[in-house]
């Protein structure tokens, strides 16, 4: 017989947890893989590849293959494999800082509005439909064409288009949690309305909230993506969605121009979609072993 | 006579439904001195929990409203104080242990780290004294090796252990009042009596005075000093524990206290029935035409009882009973 009286299991915190359950989903860990490889490439490949993406460095419209520039070049005879890794790192900072405004605006709102109620929430919630109403793309264009295309005012445009659905799912979890046991329990003992939002509540309406603002990164590249071939992106930067843009009128004489960025930001968003399935399952009890 | 650590003077709770103002708490007063232990009993729904809430300010508002009267703390009328006033006083001074220890621990936290954050904001203790603070107060309420457990999650503790660790997080600002509302319901009979042997014991060494709120009669006899009895929204006897069980003077008091089913009836296979009051507790909203409210459920309803609501008479020192029949006994 083992001594089992002092085998108590060790205490394991649900985030701990979480990543357990996270690592056997396979799909879930390839998609982490492919988004830190992308992360990787863009944030060293620059300083490992140094062609510069905005120069012209062979003839227009080369098919890849056929010089030394591995993807070929665009129709200004740019290499367009420079162009793919200096586009990830503004694609990417783009995306991420878009999803961190929306989320910021997100759950600031949606956690006012359900922790307090009543007119708070009808003030808000009545600020959140407009919003909603509010056709995106059209509201997000104008907002960089007053302002000025660049990198933080697009992030910021794709921001205030964004944040109401986390608003939302922010609102309908404080309602929910605001009314538990433990809640009460806190306000017992002297926690004030500030400690209960951010201490309290926000950890615990956490995990659904990590996956939207997960997904939101993925929403946000599409978005930069969309303005970037309507135009409207920083002229002194290369991002993916600005490569398909640029190239777009000569996509059947040389389609490998528009595949390649489009690719990237496919292979982006499918990792991103990946990682945030594996953490809703991950955050799921129900899902998950005891 | 000293003034009492708490008093209670013409409390009246009510919520609003629609457009009227409902009142569930009804003309209140109760004092209760430090270091004493002060039962409150009714059935469901006659207004117990909320006015234990009420003590703490926590009269979920909308839609419910202290209406009338004073909460006297030492002097200070907490029905007037502000939120920020009342946060202070929340924890230090008087807190509450609630009947759910299953969900009333914040699951995302280790109980140590909840303790502990208690000691931190109240007494502004660096994190490594809050820390061993709190493993001291899991080792004072009984929880057998407090520094391992400490790093536990709630969801890795039993019920009764639980309840431990709300204690724990009660008590460690060594507030003057705690409130215990149905503390040991969800628990089985064996950890209720260790609970409220630990109650006993933290009465005596941090001299907190205790509001217990229950509705089981042999708890009460067993851990108070003085009982009231509450029924729908009203007091409607108080005296010291001892009379309460010895000799009832309300009908609703007496009923109480035979529907407690003895062990010692001899077994037998015609076995009498269980005492019951028959009826329930009226709806708050039918408290409004005249007569006791207790009358159309009461063994020994007379025709008075029906027009007029008794008032509170005194019949002993201490000891007072809302029931025209005590009273004409007693005229």
């Amino acid at each position: 017989m083992t001594d089992t009286t002092l085998a108590a299991p060790k205490p394991v915190s649900p985030s701990t947890q979480a990543w357990r359950m996270f690592r056997q989903n396979h799909a879930a860990v390839l998609g982490l893989a492919i988004l830190l490889a992308i992360i990787v490439i863009s944030l060293a490949g620059p300083f490992i590849y140094t062609v510069a993406p905005r120069e012209m460095v062979w003839m227009p419209l080369t098919p890849p293959g056929q010089s030394e520039y591995v993807l070929g070049t665009d129709y200004l005879g740019r290499d367009l494999l420079a162009g793919l890794i200096n586009g990830g790192r503004v694609t990417l900072a783009v995306g991420f800082t878009a999803a961190l405004i929306t989320v910021a605006i997100g759950i600031t709102v949606g956690a006012l509005a359900g922790f307090f109620g009543g007119r708070v929430d009808n003030l808000l919630m009545r600020v959140t439909e407009f919003f909603q109403v509010l056709p995106n793309l059209l509201f997000a264009m104008v907002v960089v064409m007053l302002f000025g295309a660049d990198l933080l005012n697009i992030s910021i445009a794709i921001g205030i288009v964004s944040w109401t659905s986390t608003a939302r799912l922010t609102r309908a979890e404080f309602m929910r949690i605001r009314e538990m046991d433990f809640v009460k329990a806190e306000r017992s003992i002297g926690a004030a309305n500030g400690r209960l939002i951010w201490k309290v509540i926000l950890p615990n309406a956490a995990p659904p909230l990590i996956v939207v603002s997960a997904l939101s990164i993925g929403t946000a590249i599409l978005f930069e993506a969309g303005l970037s071939f309507l135009g409207l992106s920083d002229p002194n930067t290369t991002s993916w969605g600005r490569m398909i843009g640029d190239n777009r009128p000569y996509i059947l004489d040389s389609p490998w121009g528009v595949t390649f960025p489009g690719l990237c930001i496919f292979l982006t968003v499918l990792a991103i979609s990946l990682i945030g399935d594996g953490m809703n399952d991950a955050f799921n009890p129900k899902l998950r072993e005891r | 006579m000293t003034a009492p650590l708490l008093s209670v003077r013409n409390l009246e709770i009510a919520f609003r439904s629609g457009r009227d103002d409902i009142p569930v708490v009804r003309d209140l007063s109760f004092d209760l001195g430090a270091g004493e232990t002060l039962g409150i009993v009714g059935e469901s729904g006659c207004g117990k929990s909320i006015t234990a809430l009420s003590l703490l300010g926590l009269v979920p508002s909308p839609p419910g409203r202290v209406t009338r009267g004073q909460i006297l703390f030492q002097g200070e009328d907490l029905v007037q104080a502000g939120e920020r006033r009342l946060n202070e006083v929340r924890g230090n001074e008087i807190s509450m242990v609630f009947q759910e220890p299953m969900t009333s621990l914040n699951p995302v936290y280790t109980i140590g780290e909840q303790i502990a954050e208690t000691a931190r904001v109240h007494f502004g203790l660096s994190r490594a004294k809050a820390w061993a603070r709190a493993v001291e107060m899991l080792s004072l309420v009984g929880i057998p090796s407090p520094n391992r457990r400490a790093h536990d999650y709630p969801h890795q503790l039993s019920g009764g252990m639980r309840q431990r660790v709300m204690i724990a997080i009660a008590l460690v600002c060594e507030p003057k009042i705690l409130i215990a509302d149905e503390p040991t319901t969800a628990l089985d009979v064996t950890v209720q009596a260790q609970i409220f042997d630990l109650f006993n014991d933290l009465r005596r060494d941090f001299g907190a005075a205790i509001i217990l709120i229950t509705h089981d009669i042999g708890v009460v006899a067993q851990m108070t000093d003085r009982v009231m009895v509450m029924y729908a929204g009203r007091k409607i006897e108080e005296g010291p524990v001892a009379d309460f069980v010895r000799d009832p003077r309300h009908p609703y008091t007496s009923g109480l206290v035979s529907c407690i089913p003895r062990l010692t009836m001899p077994p037998s296979d015609d076995p009498e029935p269980l005492f019951e009051i028959p009826g329930v507790v009226p709806a708050p909203r039918d408290l409004n035409r005249p007569g006791c409210p207790f009358a159309p459920r009461c063994a020994r309803v007379m025709p008075r009882c029906r027009d007029e609501n008794p008032g509170l008479e005194p019949l002993a020192p201490g000891r007072m009973v809302a029931c025209w029949q005590e009273q004409e006994v007693a005229a």
